[in-house]
């Protein structure tokens, strides 16, 4: 079964075209790399797979649903996990607060009326091991305003990976890190998502080829190019799109 | 039998007043579109026109003079609004609500001061002073005159937004308003020019129209509902819109009139009704307004100070502890010791405390600013004053429980229609429904008595061999108002209150953190719509006579205010805010009663520019530099804040 | 002729600015280069005034913009092209062009005719609505727009995202035109092609700070500077 299976799909805006007939299936636990130019349409992509937007017309199945005009929550309980290219924190919470609301919307106790903030025992030792994780156990209590932008980047990430998803998509998660954070946070992220299927987009060459086993270029709202890292690295159509010609 | 000479002065009579609504709606839409600022005085601002040209009128006779001269009062006068103080709150949209329904009060009142109360008649042209008749049909040639005229107003306002540069700015700004500010335009000199237009054709309408509406004091929220109405079907911002929302409207209200005289009114709500639950987005809905909807009262950060030195354990609990306790141990003690009159005071202020913590589950916690929570609280307090003073029903646990359950049935209704929207209509759906019941209030004379209200409701029993009298009914109250705060409390600090929390900060987030946002939000309006039942049910017996007023806009702005004034962020900060407001209520009545909404307007205006935030977070802050701040130890389960009132985020 | 001197910004809580100094001279194109969420927008929008900064000193013609509004600051002659193009979804192109027309006597004398024959696609499409126009229009749509308001220098923030190869070498040559017509450029670009290809000077951002500048020549010459600022990998 095909973690995610894309089919055909299109997405405009009034008049103008983003996504032209889109198909692309992903094998469970494959991780690939969404790459391409500016305003090749991967955020619109990876937005109609997370919720955030409708397609125009075409399919889109997760894990053998038809998941094409499920709303968001329902694809989370279905195993998908998302991170933005903005982070979307909640900012008048606690960090700590920020995982075990990430913790909860997939566990029943999101309805309890009575008992704490922190749930049970076994939500609060998996908050306490996502947040050690991306070394934010120490900030655990601070407010999320109060975080440097690296590491709200960081929260942001564990807020998609919470849920245990299946399926882990993610746009540009280190957009903002500083060059040192960024190989331990990839780490990180392999760690964590270990045996689960990421989808994912990045300008950051190193980041792409380093979590990467499969590109999927995207140009114009099409697929131009797909394959494992070396043959898309050595494909003139992406170097002269893409990567440049000076490369 | 109906005929021909009927349905064509139905169709008149419809489309005359459509175009008052259209003349009253137009600005209030212009403003909201071009701006983002839900103007709540554009109401009064068409009641102001009506006065003051109905005054010039009769003082100096002339008709189209004295409506242009009526129009710059009031343009003016708005003008003033925006720049003293509505410039100072730009995209703060709960502060414009708050200060503009501040205004509301302050000019109703000081319409009945100044004018009386008793609603004057409009004026109508020597000229246009006749009937035109055919046949069977006779039809006042004023109101023919009035079509032509909203007719041109219209086409003149279409005109100078569609065909004119300032136009295009105006409407370059509703889609982006920076961008125009990097083109060089000055948006701030058009948005006052904007302002002034949209006041300048209140106080015009409120004057040609007063022949149709009259004028009086009272009629600033009615008119404000009847443009919202208009605003919500016919989309924000754009002239055909609301002209076709306000002729449809128009003509609504006058079939009803025509073939359900009984229940004219409601033919406009039940309509309105309809539209939000099959059409949310308006009838002619791809209009909106370009904040869309503005988040909630700014995130408020608390930061930890310094760490200055160590208390002992007991210390820091008694510190911790110390103002619940010893507002506990006043709200215990104190009442048998005192007058009774503050006696009363104390009881007022639990009800009404336990009243804005219901809301502030909506408000603080949810983020969802409803205009309406009155309705709850009143159907509550309406219940079980029917029970007890029509059907002699007594059994205080009896009538709490029917109380309870109709506030929360009425809350399941309203939910589900106020929930198809969000932002600025969220508002306007919830004021709207509270008007309507109220309405009902009014008019359904045999249940509730109309404008008299239900009277003579007595304290209930407690099913034990104690009669209630004014000390033990403040115990029943505190008691039962305790419990209730205590159970919000743990439904705050529960895993479901931290989601509504989460809804607060970014719904978008939470629905793909997997949780069903709109039933989360539909809960937390039943419940806090429950637990304003309770407050109500406590009401009845304490006030002795529940009317009409208690249902509408008027009592949940009230609360509102309270809310704001105290905190949203701090547990029983509205409790606090309650506690000032009735304070200041008392004081005030004492020596001129009658200019107690003045003050509550004017309240309201210092509370948005001088205390952001409220004073539970100030009170908060002085406090916490009190205390000693233990080192936020990650193993601790912590909260976040350090708040000294305790309580909550 | 614009010179930011140590500017610090922030967007919330967070620092995104932490001393930026930058020259641009008159009749120049200077580059601003980095990779994303560094801060390039950022001093875009701390010159415009969108996000004022909180220290620092910015001077364009001897005037200084620090403190001003951002439409002071575009009467003051600069422009923006800015990110994402931000054309006006409800006016017409033609609206969209004479918004902000202005005439601030620099002697280009500006008018929608001679914006007309720069980009003739604009006056085939003058009655559409700004957003039907395809991203490479739009673009240009951008442009003109912001010629309308008779500037000295022109502020672009990524003037290339999504357009095709072609349009961007298009859009090379239309920045190379305004230099001729004594117009400074300040272009900030991801794509690294273009901007070397037009600038006479370029900056490079790195988390809130400039951490190279040189000429054109000698960043081409620079792989080390190249893979670890721009994430070009040879």
């Amino acid at each position: 079964m095909h973690a995610l299976s894309i089919d055909n799909v299109s997405k405009n805006y009034g008049g103008l075209q983003v996504l032209y007939h889109l198909s692309l299936t992903i094998g469970a636990g494959e991780r690939v790399a969404i790459i391409g130019p500016n305003g090749a349409g991967k955020t619109t992509f990876l937005s109609i797979i997370s919720g955030v937007q409708q397609t125009s017309s075409g399919r889109i199945h997760m894990f053998g649903q038809d998941v094409t005009r499920l709303p968001a929550d329902h694809r989370t309980h279905l195993g998908l996990g998302c991170s933005f290219q903005s982070n979307r924190l909640f900012f008048g919470l606690s960090v700590r607060e920020n995982v075990l609301l990430a913790l909860q919307g997939v566990r029943p106790a999101r309805f309890r009326l009575f008992g704490g903030h922190d749930g049970d025992g076994a939500t609060q030792a998996e908050a306490r091991r996502l947040l050690e994780s991306v070394d934010l156990w120490p900030k655990a209590n601070e407010p999320v305003g109060a975080l440097a932008y690296g590491e709200q980047r960081k929260l942001e990430i564990v807020l998609g990976l919470a849920s245990n998803p299946r399926l882990l998509v993610l746009d540009e998660p280190t957009a903002g890190l500083a060059l040192a954070e960024v190989p331990p946070f990839i780490a990180a992220i392999k760690n964590l998502a270990a045996h689960t299927t990421v989808l994912f987009t990045s300008h950051d060459m190193d980041v792409v080829f380093g979590l990467a086993q499969r590109l999927v270029v995207l140009s114009f709202g099409q697929i131009i190019a797909d394959g494992p890292p070396d043959a898309i690295r050595n494909d003139p159509r992406v170097r002269e799109i893409y990567l440049g010609a000076e490369v | 039998m109906i005929g021909f000479e009927d349905i064509a002065r139905m169709l008149l009579t419809g489309l005359s007043y459509g175009m008052v609504l259209f003349l009253i709606a137009s600005g209030l839409s212009l403003v909201l579109g071009a701006m983002g600022i839900l103007n709540l005085t554009h109401g009064s601002l068409y009641m102001l026109g009506a006065f003051v040209g109905i005054t010039l009128a009769n003082a100096l006779g002339g008709f189209w003079l004295v409506a242009l001269a009526s129009g710059l009062a009031v343009g003016l006068f708005g003008l003033l609004i925006e720049r003293l103080f509505l410039r100072r709150l730009y995209k703060q949209f709960n502060d414009q609500v708050l200060l503009t329904l501040g205004f509301v009060y302050i000019l109703s009142n000081l319409a009945l001061w100044v004018w009386g109360p008793f609603p004057l008649l409009g004026v109508v042209p020597p000229y246009l002073n006749f009937s035109i008749e055919m046949g069977r049909l006779n039809f006042p040639a004023y109101r023919l005159a009035l079509l032509g005229f909203g007719l041109a107003v219209a086409a003149g306002l279409w005109w100078l937004q569609e065909k004119t540069r300032a136009g295009a700015i105006v409407r370059a700004g509703m889609d982006d308003q920076e961008m125009t500010l990097g083109l060089g335009i000055n948006y701030r000199l058009v948005s006052s020019a904007v302002f002034f237009l949209g006041a300048f054709i209140a106080g015009f309408a409120g004057f040609i129209g007063a022949p149709l509406t009259s004028a009086s004091w009272d009629m600033g929220f009615p008119t404000l509902i009847l443009a919202l109405i208009v605003v919500v079907i016919g989309g924000v911002g754009r002239v055909e819109g609301t002209l076709a929302g306000a002729l449809l409207i128009g003509l609504i209200d006058s079939l009803g009139k025509t073939f359900f005289p009984d229940f004219a009114l409601f033919t406009i709500y039940i309509f309105f009704i309809a539209v939000l639950l099959f059409r949310p987005a308006g009838l002619f809905g791809k209009f909106h307004v370009g904040g869309a909807a503005p988040p909630p009262s700014a995130v408020h950060v608390e930061r930890r100070g310094p760490l200055r030195r160590f208390r002992h354990q007991w210390q820091e609990r008694a510190l911790h502890w110390g103002p619940l306790l010893g507002l506990g141990a006043a709200l215990l003690l104190l009442p048998p010791f005192v007058e009774p009159y503050m006696r009363t005071w104390m009881t007022q202020l639990l009800i009404y405390g336990l009243f804005a913590l219901s809301l502030n589950l909506l408000f603080g916690y949810t983020g969802l600013f409803s205009l309406g929570h009155a309705a709850f609280f009143g159907v509550a307090a309406y219940t079980s004053a029917i029970l007890s003073v029509n059907l002699g029903l007594n059994n205080f646990w009896l009538l709490l429980a029917a109380g309870v359950l109709v506030a929360t049935l009425t809350a399941a209704v309203f939910g589900l229609v106020a929930l198809r929207v969000s932002g600025v209509y969220f508002l306007f759906v919830t004021l709207a429904l509270a008007e309507l019941l109220a309405a009902v209030a009014m008019r359904w004379v045999d249940l509730t008595g109309g404008s008299n209200g239900i009277f003579g409701v007595l304290y209930p029993s407690l099913g034990l061999p104690i009669r209630l009298n004014q000390v033990s009914f403040y115990y029943l109250v505190l008691a039962v108002v305790a419990l209730a705060a205590l159970l919000l409390y743990r439904i705050v600090r529960s895993p479901f209150g931290l989601a509504l929390q989460g809804i607060r900060d970014d719904e978008g987030r939470m629905r793909h953190l997997g949780y069903n946002t709109w039933l989360f939000k539909y809960l937390a309006f039943l419940i806090s719509g429950a637990f304003a039942g309770v407050a109500g049910v406590l009401f009845a017996p304490f006030s002795g006579t529940v009317v009409p007023g208690f249902l509408g806009a008027a009592t949940s702005s009230v609360v509102m205010l309270m809310i704001i004034i105290g905190s949203t962020r701090v547990f029983l900060g509205p409790l606090l805010g309650a506690a000032l407001i009735l304070f200041l209520e008392y004081y005030i009545s004492l020596y001129v009663p009658e200019r107690w909404p003045l003050v509550l307007g004017a309240v309201f205006v210092l509370a948005v520019l001088f205390l952001p935030g409220g004073l539970g977070v100030y009170l908060n802050r002085w406090w916490g530099r009190l205390r000693y701040t233990r080192p936020a130890s990650p193993d601790a389960p912590g909260r976040m804040r350090d708040l000294g009132l305790e309580i909550g985020d | 002729m614009l010179e930011l001197t140590n500017i610090h910004t922030s967007y919330g809580d967070s620092l995104v600015l932490k001393g930026v100094s930058l020259r641009v001279e008159p009749g120049t194109v200077v580059a601003l280069l980095g990779r994303n969420g560094m801060g390039k927008s950022t001093t875009v929008h701390s010159i415009i005034g969108f996000a004022p900064p909180h220290t620092g000193e910015i001077h364009f013609r001897g005037q200084q913009l620090r403190g001003l509004q951002p439409n002071q600051v575009a009467q003051a002659g600069l422009a923006l092209v800015p990110q994402g193009r931000r054309v006006f979804p409800s006016l017409s192109v033609r609206e969209n062009l004479t918004i902000g027309a202005r005439n601030r006597n620099t002697g280009r004398n500006w008018t929608l005719q001679k914006m007309y024959e720069l980009f003739p696609i604009l006056e085939r499409r003058a009655n559409v609505k700004g957003t039907l126009l395809s991203g490479g229009e739009q673009q240009m749509l951008c442009v003109a727009r912001a010629l309308m308001t008779d500037p000295d220098m022109i502020l672009m923030d990524e003037p290339s995202e999504g357009l095709a190869p072609l349009l961007v070498r298009e859009l090379g040559r239309i920045i190379s035109h305004l230099k001729t017509l004594g117009l400074a450029v300040l272009l900030v670009e991801q794509n690294m092609h273009l901007a070397l290809s037009v600038a006479d000077y370029a900056y490079i951002l790195s988390k809130g700070l400039i951490v190279w500048e040189g000429t054109p020549a000698e960043l081409h010459a620079n792989e080390d500077v190249k893979s670890r600022h721009l994430g070009v990998t040879a």
